[in-house]
C-alpha cells in the first residue's frame, strides 16, 4: 500500500497522540492522583504532628506533676506518720490536754493512693491556740493539709472556743 | 530544441547539455529571464466556474475544488489560472493548468544543471497564445483559435480577445483529412461550450507549427472548414528576424515574449509553487514552533508534577519520622507502635484520670488560716461585732455573729464581700435575739475555686 505524504502525516500524528494519551494514562494521571493524596496526607500529618507535640507537653507536664506528688507520698508512712505529726503539733501548741477526740479513717482513692482523714476535736481552747496548730500543720513538710475548720463558741464560758479540724493527708496503698 | 518537437524522450543529463549548448554557442543573453515550458502532456488543462469573485479567493479554494480534475495526487498538484471570464450570472470561468509538483521541480532542475536559473515555468499553449496575441489585428477578436501542430502534437488554443479561455491537445497521428474532421468537431464542440453557440462562419484559424505540417493542414482545412485559415507568421513584427518565415518557433518566441513582458496573463507554475511551498514552509514552521512549544510546556508540566512528587514524598517521610520521633521521646516504654495520636492520646488519658483524682483530693483543703486572717482583718473592732461561730471548707464558709445592729450587719456583708478569695457573700439568718437585744446572723460565704 502506497500512502500519500499527507496520509503518513495523519497516521504520525494520530500515533503520537495515542502515545501521550497512553502516557497520560500511565504516567501522567496516577501521579496527579498520588500528588492530590499525598498533599491531603501530608496537610493531615502535619495537624497530627502538632496535636502529638501538644499532647506529648501535656504528658510530660502530668508526669513530671505526678512523680513529684509521688515522691512526696512516698516520702512519708502512711497514715502513721501523719498522726504522729498531728500529736507532735498538738504538743507544741499545748493542746495535749485540750483534745476531746481525735479519730483517724483511710479511704482508697485509686488503685494506688489512699486518702488518711484525722478528724480532731479540740474543747475550751483560744483562737491563739488554734492558729499555731494550723499553722504547723500546713507548713508540714509532709502531704497533709486541713480538709475543714469549725469554730464555736463554747457553751458554758463563750471567751473559750471548741473547735473540729479534719486533716487529710495521701500516701500509696501498700501492696503485700 | 530536438527534445520538445519531437517525441524520443531525452534524460535530464542530455537534455541539459543540449540547453547549454545551445545557449552557450549561440547570441543568448545569459543573464536573461529564463522562462520553460512544461513538456508535452505534463501539462492539463480545465475550465472551472464559481461566484466567487475576488481572484485570491479563487486561488485559495482553486486546488481543492478542481483536486478531481486532473490525474494527480492531491498532494504533488501545483495549479494555477490564467484567465477568466464572465459568464451567464454572476459566475466567472477560469482557464486552470495543472501540473505535477514532482515533474515541476525535475524541469526546474535540469536547467538548474544546464548552469541557468528558472524565472518561470509555464505551458506550451500560454506561449502560444502570447505569440499570436503579439499580433493584435488577428488577436483583438471576440473569438479566436489558434492551431499548433508539430510532428508530436497539435495544441488548439481559443481565446477571447488577448485572454485565452480554453485549451486542447490533440494527438496528429490520423491522415490528414481525417484529423481536418477532427479538428473541425473539436473546434465546434469546444466553441460551443465556451460560447454555448456555433462557430461562426469565416472564423479565422491562426495557424502555426512545423512547416510542412502547417502547410498540408492549412490546404485540408480549407477545404474542409468554412475558416479562414491564416498561416501565422510572428516574427514579421519582430525587425531582427524579419527574415524568418518558419512558425515552428512560436511557441519558443511566445515563452520570450512572456519573459520579456511578464505577461501576468501566463501561467506560471513556479510562482503558484512557490506561494504554496512558502505557505506550507510557514505553517509548518508555524506547526513545528507551536508543536515544540507545546511539547516543551507538557514537559515542563510533567517534570514539575514529578518535582511536586518527589518533595511530597519527602515531606511526608519527614513528618512521619518526626511523629515517630516524638512519640518515642515521649514514650520510650512503648514498643507497639500502632496510631502514634490515638496511642498518645490514650496514655494522656490515663495520666490526666490519675492527676484528677490526685488533685481533687489535693485541692478539697480549706485555706483555713488565709480566710480566718482575711476576715479578722476586715470585721471592724469598734462595732461590736462578734463572731460566735466560723466553719471553713475548700468551697465555702459560714459565719454566724453578733452584731449591735441591723446597719453593722451590713456593714459586715458588704466588708466581707471585698475580700479577694470570696466570690458571693449571702446573708442567711438575720433576727433580733430579744433576750440580749443584739442582731444575730450567719453569712454563707463562696470561696473562689483554684
Amino acid at each position: 500500500m502506497v500512502l500519500t505524504q499527507r496520509e503518513k502525516q495523519v497516521i504520525v500524528g494520530g500515533a503520537a497522540f495515542l502515545v501521550l494519551i497512553i502516557a497520560f494514562q500511565i504516567l501522567v494521571r496516577p501521579t496527579l492522583h498520588r500528588v492530590r493524596v499525598l498533599k491531603r496526607v501530608v496537610t493531615e500529618k502535619q495537624e497530627t504532628l502538632g496535636e502529638l507535640r501538644a499532647k506529648g507537653k501535656e504528658y510530660n507536664a502530668l508526669r513530671s506533676q505526678l512523680e513529684q506528688i509521688h515522691l512526696t507520698i512516698e516520702g512519708q508512712r502512711r497514715g502513721r506518720q501523719m498522726l504522729s505529726l498531728i500529736e507532735r503539733v498538738q504538743k507544741d501548741c499545748g493542746l495535749m490536754q485540750k483534745v476531746v477526740y481525735m479519730t483517724p479513717t483511710t479511704t482508697a482513692i485509686s488503685d494506688m493512693y489512699e486518702k488518711t482523714n484525722v478528724e480532731v476535736k479540740f474543747g475550751a481552747v483560744t483562737l491563739d491556740q488554734i492558729i499555731p496548730f494550723l499553722l504547723k500543720i500546713e507548713s508540714s513538710q509532709l502531704l497533709v493539709g486541713v480538709r475543714s475548720l469549725e469554730i464555736k463558741c463554747g457553751v458554758q464560758n463563750p471567751a473559750l472556743l471548741d473547735a473540729v479540724i479534719q486533716v487529710v493527708s495521701l500516701s500509696t496503698i501498700e501492696k503485700n | 530544441m530536438p527534445s520538445g518537437t519531437s517525441s524520443r524522450p531525452a534524460s535530464a543529463a542530455e537534455l541539459a547539455a543540449e540547453i547549454k549548448t545551445a545557449v552557450t554557442g549561440g547570441e543568448f543573453d545569459t543573464h536573461a529571464p529564463v522562462v520553460i515550458a512544461m513538456p508535452y502532456g505534463r501539462v492539463f488543462f480545465s475550465n472551472f466556474r464559481t461566484d466567487v469573485t475576488s481572484d485570491e479567493s479563487v486561488r485559495h479554494l482553486l486546488k481543492f475544488e478542481v483536486e478531481d480534475d486532473f490525474p494527480i495526487p492531491f498532494d504533488d498538484l501545483v495549479v494555477d489560472f490564467c484567465s477568466s471570464r464572465e459568464v451567464q450570472g454572476q459566475d466567472r470561468e477560469f482557464l486552470v493548468g495543472a501540473v505535477s509538483r514532482s515533474e515541476l521541480h525535475d524541469c526546474v532542475k535540469t536547467v538548474r544543471e544546464a548552469g541557468f536559473k528558472c524565472s518561470m515555468v509555464s505551458a506550451d499553449a500560454c506561449a502560444l497564445h502570447v505569440a499570436t496575441a503579439s499580433d493584435q489585428e488577428r488577436a483583438n477578436d471576440v473569438g479566436s483559435v489558434s492551431l499548433y501542430a508539430d510532428r508530436c502534437r497539435t495544441i488548439l488554443t481559443i481565446g477571447e480577445g488577448n485572454r485565452l479561455m480554453c485549451v486542447r491537445y490533440l494527438n496528429n497521428s490520423d491522415s490528414p483529412e481525417g484529423f481536418a474532421r477532427t479538428l473541425k468537431r473539436e473546434i465546434d464542440l469546444t466553441w460551443r461550450a465556451l460560447f454555448n453557440a456555433a462557430v461562426p462562419a469565416r472564423t479565422k484559424i491562426l495557424l502555426s507549427g512545423a512547416t510542412g505540417i502547417v502547410q498540408d493542414l492549412s490546404e485540408v482545412l480549407s477545404k474542409e472548414m468554412d475558416f479562414d485559415i491564416v498561416q501565422l507568421a510572428p516574427f514579421t513584427r519582430i525587425s531582427r528576424l524579419s527574415q524568418q518565415k518558419d512558425s515552428e518557433l512560436v511557441v519558443a518566441l511566445g515563452l520570450a515574449l512572456i519573459g520579456a513582458n511578464k505577461q501576468s496573463t501566463a501561467l506560471d507554475f513556479l510562482a503558484a509553487d512557490k506561494v504554496k511551498a512558502e505557505q506550507t514552509a510557514k505553517t509548518k514552521r508555524s506547526a513545528l514552533v507551536f508543536g515544540c512549544l507545546l511539547v516543551a510546556t507538557g514537559a515542563l508540566l510533567v517534570a514539575g508534577l514529578f518535582v511536586r512528587l518527589k518533595a511530597l514524598e519527602a515531606e511526608h517521610q519527614r513528618i512521619t519520622q518526626k511523629i515517630r520521633e516524638v512519640f518515642t521521646q515521649t514514650l520510650p516504654e512503648e514498643k507497639r507502635i500502632v496510631n502514634e495520636l490515638a496511642q498518645m492520646t490514650e496514655k494522656v488519658g490515663v495520666l490526666r484520670q490519675q492527676w484528677d483524682t490526685l488533685a481533687a483530693e489535693i485541692h478539697s483543703r480549706a485555706p483555713s488560716l488565709r480566710i480566718l486572717q482575711r476576715i479578722s482583718e476586715r470585721i471592724p473592732q469598734g462595732q461590736n461585732v462578734s463572731v460566735s461561730g466560723i466553719s471553713v471548707t475548700a468551697e465555702s464558709v459560714r459565719l454566724s455573729g453578733v452584731a449591735p445592729s441591723f446597719e453593722a450587719v451590713d456593714n459586715v456583708v458588704e466588708i466581707v464581700g471585698q475580700v479577694p478569695e470570696f466570690d458571693s457573700v449571702e446573708l442567711r439568718n438575720v433576727d433580733m435575739d430579744p433576750t440580749s437585744n443584739k442582731v444575730r446572723f450567719s453569712l454563707l460565704i463562696a470561696v473562689e475555686s483554684r
